[in-house]
């Protein structure tokens, strides 16, 4: 993800939740979200904000309209893959994603750092 | 491999777009209505859900844009649409897209056939192994002018002790050898010789058989080598040559062998003998055997060992030998030349000056076509300027520009190179030009010329398209579309000044190119009419008879036989007078010079001093037959034979020379030669001769010594035959009777005298025509380029010249404006270009014959071609400017005695004759600035006449008057009283159109709390004409517009002009249609023009011609019915984003329901400067009306205060996000960003939905002026916003100014 992105999500007025703190999103979260979400099973895009949404309890909101450049991106670099399927309900043609296997490596791998970068930065804060 | 997964997405989104766009539609129409569902679960009513999903979204369009840069691949997409809109734009002026190839088609001919040539002359290596090592030897003689070759004993010394070469081999070039060959056939082929290892050095290997082996040198064997071209043609080129020989001085050699082609050396052989390789005698014998050290016959060819320095090795042998062999080697050095393909040294210079000349050609081309270009961009910097305004960067446009750049490379290269293919095929042809024959456009003269297309095309095309990009965007558009050329604002004025210095420069280069081609062709005709010193050239044949020597030695036998020719010769019937001589008179460089001395009258008392003359060795018919007439004394006659005692003729310029003031009859030439104790030597002088050009005409005559060749031991001789019958009939007897004597004599090159000595004149007819061609090249170039610039000049400025005459200038005057401006330039030019010529004139007239560069011919000639020329291109412009070419008839009613110019319409009727007395009283003191209270404002076409107030006048002080004249002689006349009592100006306005008899009057009626002092003309941007000039924004417009960015100003003039004033817009809200009739025809809201905007459309359009002042009202339905905003919108927009220079044909709802007011643009501009620069509504349905603020709001509150952000508000307050009643879909904004001081305009096409957002945006710039990008808000409060962005406007300027 670059910086692009990261500012992109931080400055885009849809994000008002965290946009309102200065606490922004951090580079390559958007796409770690997004990653995490395809994990626990295939969905189509506004199946993927809701997951987020509904997954950090309304906190972390994704700007809807982003998130499809950034599924877009994360598609042309292989780590997910998306399919045309029919909704059951009302026969609807949508566009499914899952996650690849070099997706999961990634994904793997990205959750190990940031799981090593939060606890350093929970370390310092943590320092009285 | 993830970037291959990437290229291949983006491939598959690349070529099915549709597809893509289809999905992508798909993709966020389910989103949102999930997510609207969601809303609705939670509670909300539908409307809002919908709302409250679209805001969640945030911008649609964005998100599509984001999403389909990343889809495919963006730059392929844009440069496929800079693609078609290049084509488009050459569509659109094909003349000057016809003139741009031709020019640079024409330029590139020339400079590719010059490649052509350079290629050969200059970088063709023989093909030899490693040329880049060889170098050949020649001697060079301290004292004495020219080369000289090697000594067979020098040679022999220096390849004993030259380190830094490797091997090294003798050779003689050819010269005419008769031989017979294996058929029986005598022929005269070219015989040359090559030393032991000749080939090694070379570092080739024969086509055929064997190269000369040691023993074949050592022993002088009959051996032979032929080359491959008289291998492939007489010898038949099979393997059988090898048993073949050729006869060659009555001994039969073998053919071992096959040279392989191309090596270039010995140059011009047809086969080659071996040549020596013994130890040279000791130095005393030396002479005897004819190989002393100063018989410096061959040329030598060495192979240097790679980073080796042979030059100062050579220069040490050199002065060794020198110690060694004083008397021989004194002043004598042996240097190392490059190695070169054969022959072409004597044309690198010609070569290198003709490239120079084809350089200036392509110079001239270069910038012809940036004029050419420059003019059409001031021509299209409307589009330009709303292209800049839309969001292109200047990066784009210069890729733009640069690509079609290449296109007219390619056009013109493809062009060029079909020229000089003909050019060059031409002149191996036509012409006897002594071209190389391995000259021709192969491909690396293609690349070349291909790299040198793209390099002129390129640096032609990107001065325009730099000015382009970096155009003041608010003058360019002030000046419009339609442009002002060199009487508008500043830059304009500036360009004229470009564009005149670009024509001067052409006119200089080609005065330059005009004056040396003068030159040459002035000394073509004075060389040519030299008179030769002979006569009789016509009806003389001359063939030289090459005969073995062996069969004729001794001498004696040779003699004999000569005499026997000439007997024979003489004896043939019609033959008038025949005679032997051993050149053409005029062959030149085949003189020998020979010492002499004249005791008592030129003596000397070294070598070096003895004074030289050419030998010319004849019989006694030799003068009878050329006519050279005998001044004094006797010719030679049968006492002058081989027994007789040594005579001499002389001719007048050795007397001239040698012999001033004496009797030169009976005077004893002494050691006239060297060759034996069997000739005489000592000559008396028995006879004078007049002097006879004997090398050419070019040089003077020079002293000259015919013998009678009986007492010279020369061999092959000229037959000279002067005869009644014809050449063809005298020429089978004259072989006959030669045959006869011996069959193995060639008689090929049997020639007319007179033919043969105007091949002597070939040099300077190959400069003349040359030279002549580069002349022409460049005049006809220069004429192209001062056509279009002038014709651009005239055309930009027409409708000003037409209303001038229709105001009662005279055509005269205009013509004479036109032609001083040509004249003025072509002077100048003509004036830097003679100076020029004077100061390189100087190395020209050492190449020409007798002609100075001031020769008053030369000077005079140049400058009337010139002259013509200008006149020529000058002519079409300047009658078009005097109104020359009648489109358009007069209304019947015009006033007698009123010009009628193809542009103007002449208004008739009562008010048109006081407009016109008006103007008839501010012409021409007006329109020439002559008074000070009367002036004139010329800005674009229209022609302001503006007066200063004065009391002293009445009514005139209160009127300004001003001329609309569009294209097709549509005519607007617009009358502007102020009525400051009243508190109005009333504007009367009539119009004409050519096919409408009656003409149109209508008044207006405009507020004016303010007056203004005078228009101004920055305030008439967008106006129509005077008509909608003054109004309450204009009134205070130069001071809305102080201080503003011309750019800012400018994107909104752009988007205005988008919107309103270059209408493309076409209303579809008429109210003369019908409710379902608008259902049906809702069009596309936003439709991708299939041409960029044009001004000036709707004038053509005949409908439209007449009506009031603003855009036709008419339907234009287009496409489908869009079932849902995104759909229409997405139909309309062009896959690529708007932002990047996408020209879009918007169909905006325009007077419909609205009052009269919003119509004219002059609104606008002023209006534009707040963020959202301008909004264009596009489909307001009829439902629109239904809501506050939507059009039939409008039309109750006519939106004057509210500046240009009458559309904003309508935005504001409509429902914005339910398309299904049809509210405003998306709209094109242009609006200017400011980023950390970085000020940008672009343009966005921002769905409905954001409308509100933006006014939002605004009002909360009112109390936050921090918060400019943010654009969300709670949706709620959209309904609220209500202020004026006129207030919104000011506020953003104070925080602008604080």
């Amino acid at each position: 993800m670059s910086i692009d992105d990261h500012a992109r999500v931080r400055l885009d007025p849809g994000n008002r939740t965290m946009a309102q703190s200065e606490a922004a999103f951090l580079p390559g979260t958007l796409n770690l979200l997004i990653l995490k979400t395809v994990a626990m099973g295939p969905t189509h895009g506004w199946g993927i904000s809701r997951r987020i949404r509904a997954l950090s309890s309304d906190v972390l909101e994704v700007n809807q309209g982003s998130l499809y450049p950034a599924l877009q991106r994360l598609e042309q670099r292989g780590l997910i893959d998306a399919s045309w399927g029919t909704l059951a309900e009302g026969g609807r043609r949508v566009r499914i994603y899952k996650l690849t296997a070099k997706g999961r490596s990634y994904l793997a791998r990205e959750r190990d750092l940031w799981a090593g970068f939060v606890t350093a930065v929970q370390r310092i804060l943590e320092t009285t | 491999m993830s970037w291959l997964h990437s290229v291949k997405l983006r491939l598959r989104a690349l070529l099915h777009r549709d597809e893509a766009e289809r999905a992508l539609e798909d993709e966020f129409a389910f989103h949102i209505e999930q997510e609207t569902a969601a809303n609705v679960r939670l509670g909300m009513s539908p409307e809002t859900a919908r709302r409250a999903a679209l805001l969640a979204f945030g911008g649609v369009e964005r998100h599509k844009e984001e999403y389909r840069d990343g889809r495919g691949f963006r730059w392929l997409e844009e440069t496929a649409a800079d693609l078609r809109q290049a084509l488009r734009r050459f569509r659109r002026s094909p003349r000057v897209v016809a003139a741009v190839c031709l020019t640079l088609g024409l330029g590139l001919g020339l400079a590719g056939s010059v490649f052509a040539v350079m290629d050969e002359v200059l970088f063709r290596l023989p093909s030899v192994r490693a040329p880049e090592e060889l170098v050949m030897l020649r001697g060079e003689h301290a004292g004495r002018p020219g080369s000289e070759g090697v000594s067979w004993p020098d040679f022999w010394d220096l390849r004993a002790g030259l380190d830094p070469i490797e091997s090294m081999a003798v050779f003689e070039d050819a010269f005419d050898a008769p031989v017979v060959l294996a058929d029986g056939s005598p022929a005269l082929l070219g015989q040359g010789s090559v030393g032991y290892r000749f080939l090694d050095v070379l570092g080739v290997a024969p086509a055929l058989g064997r190269g000369f082996v040691l023993e074949d040198h050592r022993d002088r064997l009959p051996v032979t080598m032929v080359s491959y071209d008289l291998w492939r043609g007489r010898l038949g080129g099979d393997s059988t040559v090898l048993a073949q020989s050729i006869e060659l001085g009555g001994q039969r050699r073998r053919i071992v062998g096959v040279l392989p082609p191309g090596i270039g050396y010995p140059s011009g052989v047809d086969f080659i003998v071996p040549a020596r390789e013994t130890e040279p005698a000791p130095e005393e014998n030396q002479a005897k055997q004819g190989f002393g050290r100063s018989w410096r016959q061959y040329r030598v060819i060495a192979r240097v060992r790679p980073g080796q320095d042979v030059s100062a090795a050579l220069e040490t042998r050199s002065a060794l030998l020198e110690r060694t062999h004083p008397e021989t080697n004194t002043g004598y050095r042996v240097l190392a030349a490059p190695f070169r393909a054969p022959g072409t040294d004597s044309l690198r210079q010609p070569v290198m000056l003709l490239q120079i000349g084809v350089l200036l050609i392509l110079a001239i081309a270069v910038v012809n076509v940036a004029s050419l270009l420059l003019a059409r961009s001031i021509r299209e910097r409307h589009q330009t300027a709303i292209r800049l305004a839309m969001g292109a960067g200047a990066g784009r446009l210069i890729r733009a520009g640069v690509l079609e750049s290449l296109l007219f490379a390619g056009a013109g290269s493809g062009l060029g190179l079909g020229l000089a293919v003909a050019v060059v095929e031409m002149a191996k042809r036509i012409t006897p030009v002594p071209l190389p024959p391995g000259v021709e456009v192969d491909w690396r003269v293609m690349a070349v010329t291909a790299l040198v297309a793209t390099i002129a095309a390129v640096a032609a095309g990107i001065v325009p398209t730099l000015l382009a990009a970096r155009q003041e965007l608010g003058r360019s558009i002030r000046i419009g579309g339609r442009g002002v050329g060199g009487s508008g604002g500043g830059s304009s004025r500036g360009v004229a000044r470009a564009q005149a210095g670009m024509l001067a420069a052409q006119v200089a280069l080609s005065t330059l190119l005009l004056l040396v081609s003068g030159m040459f062709l002035v000394s073509y005709g004075r060389v040519s009419r030299v008179d030769p010193g002979f006569s009789h050239a016509s009806d003389v044949l001359s063939v030289r008879i090459s005969i073995q020597r062996p069969k004729y030695e001794p001498w004696d036998g040779f003699l004999s036989f000569f005499q026997a020719v000439d007997r024979e010769v003489a004896a043939l019937p019609g033959v008038v007078a025949s005679g032997l001589s051993f050149n053409n008179p005029m062959e030149p460089g085949r003189g020998f010079m020979v010492g002499f001395e004249i005791p008592g009258v030129v003596d000397v008392a070294t070598d070096a001093e003895r004074p030289t003359a050419a030998l010319w060795p004849v019989s006694s018919g030799f003068f009878r037959t050329v006519g050279l007439p005998l001044l004094r004394g006797r010719a030679f006659d049968g006492s002058d034979g081989r027994d007789g005692s040594g005579v001499v003729i002389v001719n007048q310029a050795f007397v001239e020379r040698y012999l001033p003031g004496r009797d030169p009859l009976g005077l004893m030439l002494e050691k006239t030669h060297f060759w034996g104790d069997a000739f005489p030597a000592e000559h008396r002088i028995v006879g004078i001769v007049a002097d006879l050009r004997a090398d050419g005409y070019a040089e003077d005559p020079y002293p000259t010594m015919f013998f009678p060749f009986e007492q010279t031991p020369f061999g092959n001789m000229r037959v000279l035959v002067r005869s009644r019958v014809e050449p063809a009939v005298l020429a089978a007897s004259l072989r006959e009777a030669i045959w006869r004597l011996d069959p193995a004599i060639p008689l090929d090159r049997l020639e007319r005298l007179d033919l043969a000595t105007a091949a002597t004149l070939r040099p300077e007819r190959f400069a003349a025509a040359l030279t002549t061609v580069l002349g022409l090249a460049a005049i006809l170039l220069t004429g192209i380029g001062l056509f279009g610039a002038l014709s651009y000049a005239v055309g930009a400025r027409i409708r000003e010249l037409g209303i001038r005459l229709a105001l009662g200038a005279s055509p005269v005057r205009l013509l004479r404006e036109v032609a001083a401006r040509a004249g003025a330039i072509v002077l100048v030019g003509w004036g830097i270009g003679l100076a020029g010529f004077l100061a390189i004139g100087g190395l020209i007239s050492r190449s020409v014959f007798e002609t100075r560069m001031t020769d008053p011919l030369v000077l005079g000639a140049g400058s009337v071609v010139l002259a013509i020329a200008a006149a020529l291109a000058a002519v079409g412009p300047a009658r078009k400017a005097a109104g020359g070419r009648r489109r358009c008839s007069a209304p019947s009613d015009v006033p007698s005695g009123e010009v009628v110019h193809p542009d103007v319409a002449l208004v008739p009727g009562q008010r048109a004759r006081r407009l016109l007395d008006l103007a008839a009283r501010l012409e021409p003191g007006a329109l020439h600035g002559r008074g000070n209270e009367e002036r004139v404002e010329r800005a674009s076409d229209r022609l302001v006449l503006a007066r200063e107030p004065d009391p002293k006048r009445g009514e005139v002080d209160r009127l300004t008057g001003g001329v609309e004249v569009e294209p097709a002689g549509h005519c607007r006349l617009g009358l502007m009283e102020r009525r400051p009592e009243q508190g109005h100006y009333l504007i009367q306005i009539v119009e004409v159109a050519p096919d409408r008899a009656v003409p149109r009057h209508y008044h207006r009626r405009r507020q004016c709390p303010k007056i203004p002092e005078r228009l101004d003309p920055v305030a008439e941007v967008g106006a129509e004409g005077i008509g909608g000039g003054p109004d309450q924004q204009v009134a205070g417009g130069k001071d809305a517009l102080a201080g503003k960015p011309d750019r800012e100003v400018a994107a909104g003039v752009a988007a205005a002009q988008v919107a309103h004033h270059d209408r493309p817009v076409v209303a579809t809200d008429d109210q003369r249609v019908g409710h379902e009739q608008r259902r049906q025809d809702r069009p596309n809201l936003l439709h991708r023009g299939d041409r960029p905007l044009e001004g000036g459309d709707l004038s053509r359009d005949p409908r439209a011609v007449g009506r009031p002042v603003g855009p036709s009202v008419r339907p234009q339905p287009l496409g489908q019915p869009g079932p849902k905003t995104d759909d229409s919108v997405r139909q309309g927009l062009p896959p690529g984003r708007l932002d990047r220079g996408q020209l879009l044909r918007l169909h905006v709802s325009q007077r419909g329901g609205m009052s009269d007011e919003l119509d004219p643009g002059v609104r606008v501009p002023v209006g534009l400067i707040a963020e959202p620069v301008i909004a264009v509504p596009m489909g307001v349905d009829h439902q629109a009306d239904r809501v506050p603020g939507g059009a039939a709001d409008l039309a109750n509150h006519p939106p004057g205060g509210r500046g240009g952000a009458l559309r904003v508000d309508h935005h504001d307050v409509a429902p914005v996000d339910d398309h299904q009643r049809g509210a405003v879909d998306a709209g094109l904004v242009a609006h200017r960003v400011v980023e950390d001081q970085r000020e940008h305009a672009r343009g966005e096409v921002v769905p409905a939905h954001r409308w509100a957002v933006v006014s939002r945006q605004l009002r909360r710039d009112r109390g936050d002026p921090t918060r400019e990008h943010d654009e969300s808000d709670d949706s709620s409060r959209c309904q609220q916003v209500d202020a004026p962005l006129g207030r919104s406007l000011s506020v953003a300027r104070e925080r602008r100014a604080g």
